[in-house]
């Protein structure tokens, strides 16, 4: 039995290094193939998202229909890393993603809606992330438009990995991704003859699938890989206090790799009553942080060094923009809790009250108001 | 239903720790049956049900409500996984709790009654059903504690004739002359012994029957 389930254990831990090469292998292909697609295309881009906002809502359209951030952040740092998303366009749909992941935890109340009491709660619990988001967007959007305060502690952080020799780190990896994803690219164009941007096209769709196949399967092969530990943990610590609910739900999430997987889990919780909301946001907020490991994983694919010093780690730091907009959200937001807290939970009871303010909450913030004012600022 | 619950306990810290407190129910049962009986048939004058006895029965009553938060946690995170199982405890739990309820009525029973229980007419009618069900206890738990068919269905044997004799007593009290404290007292307490040997059966076929089935013992329903 011992040595079956050490067996076991070591597959998944195969499994796992597998897929986090598709991965990988996946945002190489993302940055490949939009410089495929050349220059023109690049400063459509550009041009498209040098609005803030259609870039903020874009990144909350794209994440709510997809219902991951790791996948949508890790292609706008695919993006980013491959020089076609500057930096300045590539933070707001970072926030975007941010806010847009949200929407699984609101569907997952949703669930509770035959249960009055349940429904308020669960609903509550799921908005409080929803607020969180807003409010974090309300303060730091319109500082980051100003004074690109994220963008200058991400390009701080970014400095700081250098300086401990992440870069020098990179290097094996890029030995084993980068001549898989030129040998691909070649591979089409000699073979079937077609032009850069039909091969980028189907590199762009390849990438698509294999960054959301390989964070899927990871999610679940890391999510069993760490389960019982998880039961243990979220029954020890996150009944306790602020601080351990805050980091379980950091480290949980960091090793699932997934905030939606995480938030999700303790919805239930609250709607049975068995988990306070005061512990709850602080686990939220961990999670919040914690996601953003993903996205720092796919930026290693995107570190060069053969395109200059200005291009070299942009991916990394549109990915520590992510870390950073969390951080300095929680920073805020956690001491003032009861502002979220006290938002989610009125909305909590309209919606228990009458549902169908439930309904045109999800629908409004996460798919019409977002393609509005995308609609509108192209 | 044994191996869904042999597998809950080698699966989830969560279940084992639920399980764990479902073993420590039994017991805590078992000593509030036997704490209310021993008090009512050897103490002459009862005035008021001891607190430590309220305690033992708050403790199983809280021991029942962190059993639900457990399951319920588990299939939270968990929510394919040891499904029936996790239904067949949190079934089983309203039982063991039942049976704490019951026993502190027995208790109560003798506070009614205002003397000794060892001097009213029925007492050897019904001290053997008393003991029956005493050393059901400790089958019991060690059934749950070893997912033990063999155990489990020993005490499903016994559910018959113990109901029976209950209602036998029962039906005699109709027919014999005793005074009215004395009729109180002995239908209450074969009520509360045939309530009792429900609800333990209610659980020992838990261990035996699937899902749909428990509470009930060859397609009658456990009373």
């Amino acid at each position: 039995m011992f040595k079956t389930l050490r067996l076991s254990t070591l597959l998944k831990i195969v499994l796992v290094l597998s897929l986090l090469y598709i991965f990988l292998l996946g945002i190489k292909f993302t940055g490949t193939s939009f410089k495929l697609f050349g220059q023109d295309f690049a400063e459509n881009l550009i041009s498209m998202y040098s609005n803030p906002f259609c870039g903020l809502f874009t990144g909350i359209l794209v994440t709510s229909i997809i219902q991951s951030s790791s996948t949508t952040t890790s292609l706008i740092v695919g993006l980013a890393g491959s020089g076609v998303l500057p930096i300045e366009a590539a933070i707001p749909m970072v926030m975007g993603a941010n806010m847009g992941t949200t929407i699984t935890n609101v569907l997952v109340s949703l669930t509770f809606i035959t249960r009055k009491e349940d429904f308020r709660r669960a609903f509550t619990a799921a908005t409080m992330h929803d607020f969180f988001n807003i409010f974090t967007i309300l303060v730091f959007f319109p500082l980051e438009m100003t004074f690109h305060i994220i963008e200058k502690s991400a390009l701080f952080l970014t400095d700081v990995f250098q300086g401990v020799g992440g870069v020098t780190f990179t290097s094996p990896l890029k030995l084993v991704i980068d001549p898989v994803a030129r040998g691909f690219q070649h591979f089409l164009a000699d073979t079937f003859g077609v032009s850069d941007v039909v091969v980028g096209i189907v590199m762009l769709v390849m990438a698509i699938a294999l960054v959301i196949f390989s964070l899927i399967y990871l999610v679940k092969t890391m999510r069993s890989l760490v389960i019982n530990t998880t039961e243990r943990v979220i029954d020890k610590y996150i009944f306790r206090n602020i601080f351990t609910a805050f980091m379980l739900g950091m480290l949980l999430t960091a090793v699932v790799q997934s905030s939606s997987v995480t938030t999700s889990m303790i919805v239930p919780l609250v709607a049975a009553g068995f988990l306070a909301l005061d512990r709850a946001y602080p686990f939220t907020l961990g999670a919040n942080i914690g996601t953003t490991i993903t996205a720092i994983l796919a930026s290693l694919a995107t570190i060069s060094s053969d395109n200059g010093a200005s291009v070299t780690t942009i991916g990394l730091t549109v990915a520590l923009s992510h870390l950073v907009f969390n951080i300095y959200g929680t920073i805020i937001f956690l001491p003032l809790r009861k502002i979220p807290i006290y938002c989610a939970t009125r909305l909590g009871n309209v919606a228990a009250e009458s549902k169908k303010w439930a309904f045109i909450f999800v629908i409004g913030v996460f798919f019409i108001l977002p393609l509005l004012i995308v609609f509108l600022t192209r | 239903m044994t191996n869904e619950l042999m597998d809950m306990l080698r699966g989830s810290p969560l279940i084992k720790k639920a399980i764990e407190l479902f073993i420590d129910m039994i017991s805590g049962d078992e000593h509030l049956y036997n704490e209310a009986w021993r008090v009512i048939s050897t103490e002459e004058n009862i005035e008021r049900i001891p607190q430590s006895f309220y305690d033992k029965d708050i403790e199983v009553n809280n021991q029942e409500k962190e059993i639900r938060r457990l399951l319920f946690e588990h299939l939270t995170i968990r929510p394919s996984h040891d499904i029936s199982g996790c239904l067949v405890l949190m079934s089983l739990v309203k039982d063991a709790e039942r049976i704490g309820d019951y026993s502190k009525n027995i208790f109560e029973a003798g506070v009614l009654y205002r003397g000794t229980i060892k001097d009213i007419k029925f007492f050897t009618r019904l001290l053997p059903t008393q003991k029956n069900i005493a050393d059901s206890f400790p089958v019991l738990r060690e059934a749950f504690k070893n997912s033990d068919v063999k155990l489990a269905n020993d005490i499903l044997k016994n559910y018959t004739p113990i109901k029976r004799e209950c209602d036998r007593i029962l039906n005699e009290l109709f027919e014999a002359e005793v005074s009215t404290n004395e009729a109180v007292v002995t239908a209450m307490l074969s009520r509360y012994f045939k309530r009792i040997n429900s609800h333990i059966s209610n659980i020992a076929s838990g261990l035996v029957y699937p899902l749909n089935e428990i509470d009930f013992v060859s397609g009658d329903i456990l009373e």
